[in-house]
């Protein structure tokens, strides 16, 4: 019978141990668990204590959860590319790259285990602010299932940045330069998305008010009445408007902008009410071209950033 | 075991490779010699699979490399002229990390035995920052023995090491060339290639100048050195025969010794000297001066600056 041992990933073991022994693992953990409770701790006095009620309405209760969970998720969105650009680009800076590559270690192997350990760490802070978050466990409105599925995307998410973290980190030469590139692709992809959406909606707006002898002029009516159309499902890609997803399935909170979402888009019921899963699943599909892509360019028979992208375009080695 | 057939490699428009050729044979200790920016590197990382080239063929054992297929890497083990090691891991575990690769790492009682090997057994437990240039390039070379791999690549392991590490390392390669690997180590200090290494090749301008063992090369060179002797009498006599022979040229004396270039094999050198005694000079000593790695390095290199710039 043939012995199916399970293996740790080696690049993953060492990465542990190493980061293990530095302090930077120890800072970031303080410094977002410091930032979770002093939120959570404010958004519990500005519900509670801030305007002195005698009594406390229940939405207020589920919007401390959207406040909390939101917060936690834009500190995973800032730390992830720091967890991640500097990974292959640390490698070649330590001149140790060359000697991996020449290892029985795969390139899908290499990329694996440094996102595992970029994984493994999120996962960590994600796990260690759980008693901040249970804070709103005791007053009651989120169950279990809700907390779960907030760890599932948040997951989801680090793999989704870390994947273009993880991207850049092979392009370029300088973690700085990685860092800088993965973050100009995180702000796109949150603002940008929706800076096309929005832009589209005004020129789509001032168009059909031309056509009525308006000339340029922008009306909420118009904006409202025609619709932004298909171009919003760049929006899934917003890992923004995927948690607003997720609070709206949870506690209702974020409804007035998906209701928005459902009327400007004219996608109809079925995407925006699964927006959830349509997003995580697009998520995830552009996570693993970007892993396929980064271990692609990582092969080692290529020298500088022109060859490398040349390679993954080309399909050539 | 290693065959490189009319290899090119181009940097943008700049040629590096300009069809090179070389062969090692099974067991050789090959040493690459050659200027900065002549191409030893980049043949190195071309034959441990860093780099693909853009024309010719590569064998190793006997296998041609083609992008993509892997069985050959397996063959070859590759320390780097510029290598990195991880700090903040201790010998012990670095070794662990890369024995992981190829599902080796419980296997501590071999690992010992390749850092015994270059002499770093008694250092397991002690971090990597705390070992000198020396001992991290011993422990480069450890690592590089992990898979034990039938070929070699080392380029520039000796550069920054003081004697004492450079003899050691040194040793390493002579008894890793007795049990049977085929090792190509390039190296600036060419003293140290030309006593330890089977073969050398010279590389200039992306090319293989010459190639051979170290003495087919200096004796084939050896008519570029001069002719030096000693007159004990008659040397008036002698230095006129010597500006009368049209094979000679830059004579130039100091007391009773006399040093000449000349153009001749050993036949010829000993008609010269039968001609000096038959015109009454008499010598006590006379020899071809014996030729260096490093001489015929700076000649063939300079040579090959003067064709580039004519």
């Amino acid at each position: 019978m043939r012995n199916y041992r399970f293996r740790v990933n080696p690049v993953y073991k060492k990465e542990l141990k190493q980061s293990a022994r530095t302090s930077r693992t120890a800072i970031i953990l303080l410094v977002y668990n410091g930032l979770m409770l002093l939120f959570g701790l404010f958004a519990f006095y500005v519900t509670f204590e801030g305007d002195r009620q005698l009594s406390v309405s229940y939405t207020d209760i589920l919007s401390v959860y959207s406040i909390m969970t939101g917060i936690e998720l834009g500190l995973i969105l800032l730390i992830t590319p720091m967890l991640t650009a500097g990974t292959i680009a640390g490698e070649r800076e330590k001149q140790t790259l060359d000697i991996l590559l020449t290892t029985r270690l795969t390139p899908e192997k290499l990329i694996s285990g440094k996102l595992q350990s970029a994984l493994s760490t999120i996962l960590m802070l994600v796990f260690s602010s759980l008693p901040v978050l249970a804070l709103v466990f005791s007053v009651g409105g989120v169950t279990f299932r809700d907390l779960a599925q907030f760890i599932v995307l948040i997951f989801i998410t680090s793999i989704y940045i870390g994947s273009m973290g993880m991207f850049f980190s092979v392009l370029c030469r300088r973690t700085t330069e990685a860092t800088i590139w993965s973050y100009v692709a995180l702000a796109i992809v949150l603002f940008g998305t929706t800076a096309v959406v929005g832009v589209t909606g005004i020129l789509k707006c001032m168009n059909a008010e031309q056509g009525d002898g308006y000339y340029g002029v922008f009306s909420l009516y118009t904006y409202y009445n025609i619709g932004i159309g298909p171009v919003c499902l760049l929006l899934l890609i917003n890992p923004l408007l995927t948690f607003a997803a997720m609070v709206k399935d949870q506690v209702g909170g974020a409804a007035m902008l998906m209701g928005c979402l459902e009327q400007e888009s004219r996608l109809g019921n079925y995407i925006v009410e699964n927006w959830l899963l349509f997003s995580l699943t697009l998520q995830t599909i552009i996570a693993a071209v970007l892993l396929g892509a980064s271990a692609r360019m990582l092969r080692p028979t290529g020298g500088g950033r022109k060859q490398r992208l040349r390679r993954l375009t080309s399909g050539m080695r | 075991m290693v065959k490189l057939d009319q290899v090119t490699k181009y940097y943008g428009s700049f040629q590096a490779l300009n069809g090179l050729n070389l062969q090692i044979d099974k067991g050789e200790l090959f040493g690459f010699v050659g200027p900065n920016g002549a191409g030893k590197t980049t043949s190195m990382k071309i034959m441990a699979g860093l780099l693909a080239c853009d024309g010719g063929t590569l064998w190793i054992d006997g296998e041609q490399v083609t992008p993509g297929s892997g069985s050959w890497r397996e063959k070859i083990g590759y320390m780097p002229d510029f290598f990195g090691v991880y700090d903040n891991l201790k010998v012990m575990e670095y070794m662990e990390f890369y024995a992981s690769i190829y599902g080796r790492e419980n296997d501590r009682r071999y690992l010992y035995e390749l850092l015994d090997r270059v002499g770093l057994a008694e250092r397991g437990e002690v971090y990597v920052d705390h070992l000198s240039r020396g001992m991290k390039q011993r422990l480069c070379l450890a690592r590089t023995l992990i898979h034990d791999p039938l070929i070699l690549i080392l380029d520039e392991p000796a550069s920054g090491m003081e004697p004492r590490a450079r003899y050691e390392l040194k040793e390493i390669l002579r008894q890793l060339s007795i049990d049977g690997k085929t090792i190509l180590v390039s190296s600036h200090i060419l003293p140290d290639l030309s006593e330890m290494c089977t073969s050398i090749g010279i590389i200039e301008k992306g090319k293989m100048v010459v190639k051979g063992t170290v003495e087919e090369i200096l004796s084939t060179f050896s008519e570029a050195n001069p002719l030096l002797m000693t007159f004990t009498g008659g040397q008036e006599a002698g230095m006129r025969i010597l500006k009368e022979d049209p094979r000679t040229r830059n004579i130039a004396s100091r007391g009773s010794n006399v040093s000449v270039l000349f153009n001749g094999g050993e036949e010829e050198e000993a008609d010269l000297l039968a001609k000096l005694i038959a015109g009454g000079a008499r010598i006590s000593a006379y020899r071809r001066a014996e030729g260096s790695l490093e001489a015929l390095f700076l000649k063939l290199t300079d040579k090959g600056d003067e064709n580039a710039n004519a």
